[in-house]
């Protein structure tokens, strides 16, 4: 079995239940939250054909409710989408950027049910590579999962992209200090495991208190 | 008189409209959107039923009951999950929710749920009422 295939068997698969665990209970909520207030309209249009008025502005209300949680679910289908496509291809040309974006949007009800507040910052570029977009979501998502869980100042965890010709790099900032995050044995683990399949170069810095992904433009980690 | 019900859920939007589907159906509702707000309203209003979402940031649906309880033992609890799976709602039955809910969930049982949950409740207070007449306690 390939060093990829050996990482995806043991992490990519967690990965990805966890991610689509998180992703159909968004779309609960937002279901429930249709229902609810498509409920409430039917009970408004009952109750007026039995003589209570109804004030127009009450429905526009709820139509705008309507509208909002659709928008809500049509952007989780469009995460679900591009996730499950990522798997697709072992290397492909990755907007890093984009990626981290998705990467972030999916992790956001991991980080809010912790508590912590989730910042992305891009000084600027798109951080254009060559890699493996499955092993670098896997990659990134272990760190936010790792970070979440960690002591951080004012309960938010930054992420920031800096792009550069030579490749790109995704600071992970925020943290009290990151000997307790060394101590997670398992984490550190898993993290090295994905970072060398996906020929990413992996640094947790005592100094600056950061996770440090370093991606070269050609991250083939074949 | 409706039964009075408390409805606990982050997700506001939800929580708003079910509230007020229910008072529009003769219930006494109060909304609250996480665990320690429940707790809040708890401690300063009683409550026949507890609508409750399993998965809030900060404290969870199971340890919000766990703290409601300590102040209304009676009160009955439907905890509502987005899991697709039942663990959690087995551990919240286990520590004594009336009954679970997987969302999005039909009205019409929700609705007999919290009723078949009040009459529970009411049924518990007559007897400790029988208990004090028995007993000659003054009541509570």
């Amino acid at each position: 079995m390939s060093d990829r295939l050996a990482v995806i068997a043991e992490n990519g698969l967690q990965f990805f239940g966890k991610v689509s665990a998180s992703l159909s209970h968004e779309i609960r909520n937002v279901l429930a939250t249709l229902y609810e207030n498509a409920g409430l309209l039917e009970d408004l249009v009952l109750m007026a054909e039995k003589g209570r008025p109804l004030d127009p502005n009450r429905i526009k209300d709820l139509a705008g409710r309507l509208k909002a949680q659709v928008r809500r679910g049509k952007e989780i289908a469009e995460n679900m989408n591009r996730f499950a496509h990522s798997a697709e291809e072992p290397v492909a040309s990755v907007n890093l950027n984009e990626l981290l974006g998705l990467v972030t949007s999916l992790a956001q009800r991991m980080a809010t049910m912790r508590g912590v507040t989730l910042r992305t910052e891009n000084p600027g570029g798109t951080g254009a590579v060559r890699a493996d977009p499955f092993l670098l979501e896997n990659l990134i998502w272990v760190c936010l999962d790792l970070g979440t869980r960690a002591s951080l100042q004012e309960k938010t965890l930054t992420v920031v992209l800096d792009a550069a010709e030579a490749g790109a790099r995704i600071r992970f900032r925020g943290f009290e200090g990151v000997h307790a995050l060394r101590q997670d044995e398992s984490s550190v683990r898993k993290l090295g495991g994905l970072a060398r399949a996906a020929g990413v170069f992996l640094a947790i810095e005592e100094e600056s208190k950061e996770i440090i992904l370093s991606i070269p433009r050609d991250a083939d980690g074949r | 008189m409706g039964a009075r019900i408390l409805v606990v859920d982050d997700e506001k939007e939800f929580a708003l409209a079910l509230s007020e589907r229910l008072a529009l159906r003769g219930y006494q509702v109060n909304s609250c959107f996480s665990g320690g707000d429940a707790v809040e309203a708890v401690r300063g209003e009683e409550y026949d039923v507890v609508i409750l979402d399993v998965a809030m940031p900060g404290m969870d649906g199971i340890e919000t009951m766990r703290e409601i309880k300590k102040w209304q033992p009676l009160l009955e609890v439907i905890l509502l999950s987005g899991r697709a799976t039942v663990e959690t709602a087995i551990e919240g039955l286990r520590r004594g929710a009336f009954d679970y809910m997987k969302k999005p969930c039909e009205t019409d049982e929700l609705l007999m749920k919290i009723n078949d949950a009040h009459a529970r409740k009411a049924g518990h207070e007559e007897k400790i009422r029988q208990a004090r007449v028995r007993e000659g306690l003054p009541s509570s």
